[in-house]
């Protein structure tokens, strides 16, 4: 698919949002899941 | 007030809204991106280039409004020394940094094929990467102080000066000539953006309001039950050595 | 109560000493927080030959004018009140337009005319597909500089 002359820009900042949106959620549900399985055990 | 500071509340509260939040998110994010890159008009100036808006626009205002977010809990963080304001204030922090950048890079792929520039020095894009630095300061300071309480009082005072930056961006447009065009959502008056383009401009604001609200409270459920389990093993040292 | 009080207190006067502080470091920058000078800023505050600076305004309808080598243009730059003649060689961004916004970075020649070593476009903040900006010029509603006045 093309968005015409500029179609590089387009394309770098929608992969930048999905990129760093979706790093920063991995990164904050593994913190969140291995906090709970300590939690859990140690209950 | 008080009784929805409580930590074991507010994680009950949590885990109940967790999985709504997360469906508003991915009905808002999908549709968004549907409506912003194939079902919705290029622009009668720049053409297809309007798309980067519905991405950089939301992210400007989810800069500044996980700053404010940062402010308040600071100032009860400050006030009434609660430590749920503390939790809220530092794992806002990142999100908020994340999004600040998200803008900044979006906008700077904006502006090379629009304006004939990446980057220029004017009052809009310099108070935008000023509150980028207020957040990795705050950042900072939190890893940099051990003590958790002082860190606390220190990262909240940075956080509650730096609020004077978010008049300086919303009006530095209207104050000072910059190359940054005017606000099109004005606080009074009619919007000067196409209906057409205003939907998925308000989608993608909604899901990344969605996406700060889970990621806010994953890496709230972190902090707390990390707390948590110093305080045991704290309590538990004690135990063994009286 | 007494200590929560007094923190409100604490913060208050803190909150005041900021914004005071903010307001003047923000004046003592004085002009340099203008990224650019319109027409009617020179002609008011004159001088400034052969010096840098960044002229900015509107493209004036009808004014661009490619010279015969093909790679300088000359146009006039209008803030509605004054307008002045502006040199540039070279290639200008997409956004470049006869009545939107343009900042161009370069000095005064002994003539009169700026002579600009880069230019920018600045748009302003309306956005509209296509077709609602030709059914604007159909109707006669279309206003060449810009849809808002402020």
């Amino acid at each position: 698919m093309s968005f015409g002359p500029h179609n590089g820009f387009i394309y770098l900042s929608y992969g930048t949002v999905l990129v760093s949106l979706s790093a920063l959620a991995l990164s904050s549900w593994l913190k969140a899941r291995r906090f709970y399985k300590h939690n859990d055990n140690t209950r | 007030m008080h009784s929805f500071a409580n930590p074991a509340r507010f994680l009950r509260l949590a885990s109940h809204f967790l999985p709504w939040l997360m469906l508003g998110f991915i009905l808002c994010f999908a549709s968004g991106l549907y409506f912003a890159l194939f079902h919705s008009p290029p622009d009668y100036l720049q053409g297809e280039m309007v798309r980067v808006m519905y991405v950089h626009v939301p992210a400007a205002i989810m800069a500044e409004a996980g700053y404010m977010f940062l402010a308040v809990a600071s100032f009860a963080s400050i006030i009434w020394k609660h430590p749920l304001a503390d939790v809220a204030a530092r794992c806002a922090a990142p999100i908020g940094a994340v999004f600040t950048l998200i803008c900044l890079i979006t906008g700077s792929l904006w502006g090379r094929p629009t304006w004939g520039t990446y980057w220029v020095w004017d009052a809009r894009l310099t108070s935008v990467l000023v509150l980028f630095f207020l957040y990795l300061g705050y950042i900072a300071l939190w890893s940099a102080i051990e003590d958790e309480a002082r860190a606390a009082k220190a990262a909240s005072i940075l956080a509650l000066f730096g609020v004077v930056n978010i008049p300086i961006i919303k009006f530095s447009v209207e104050w000072w000539h910059t190359l940054h065009q005017p606000a099109s959502i004005k606080l009074v008056g009619k919007t000067t953006i196409d209906p057409a383009m205003q939907l998925p401009l308000l989608l993608m604001t909604l899901a990344y309001g969605f996406y700060f609200a889970v990621v806010l409270i994953w890496r709230m459920q972190a902090s707390i039950a990390e707390q948590r389990l110093e305080a045991r093993t704290r309590a538990q040292l004690r135990e063994v050595t009286a | 109560m007494k200590p929560k009080r007094q923190r409100m207190m604490l913060m208050g006067v803190a909150a005041l000493v900021l914004v005071a502080s903010t307001a003047l470091g923000l004046s003592a920058l004085g002009s340099k927080k203008q990224y650019f000078m319109t027409p009617t800023d020179l002609a008011t505050r004159h001088t400034l030959s052969g010096e840098n600076f960044r002229l900015g305004g509107l493209v004036t309808v009808g004014s661009v004018k490619h010279l015969a080598d093909g790679v300088t243009l000359t146009f006039q730059v209008t803030d509605l009140q004054n307008t002045l003649p502006v040199k540039f060689r070279g290639i200008t961004p997409d956004l470049f337009r006869e009545g939107t916004g343009v900042i161009a970075e370069g000095h005064m020649d002994r003539a009169g005319m700026f002579v600009a070593n880069t230019v920018l476009a600045k748009h302003d903040e309306n956005y509209m597909p296509p077709e609602v900006a030709a059914s604007l010029k159909k109707s006669g509603r279309w206003k060449p500089y810009g849809q808002v006045t402020r």
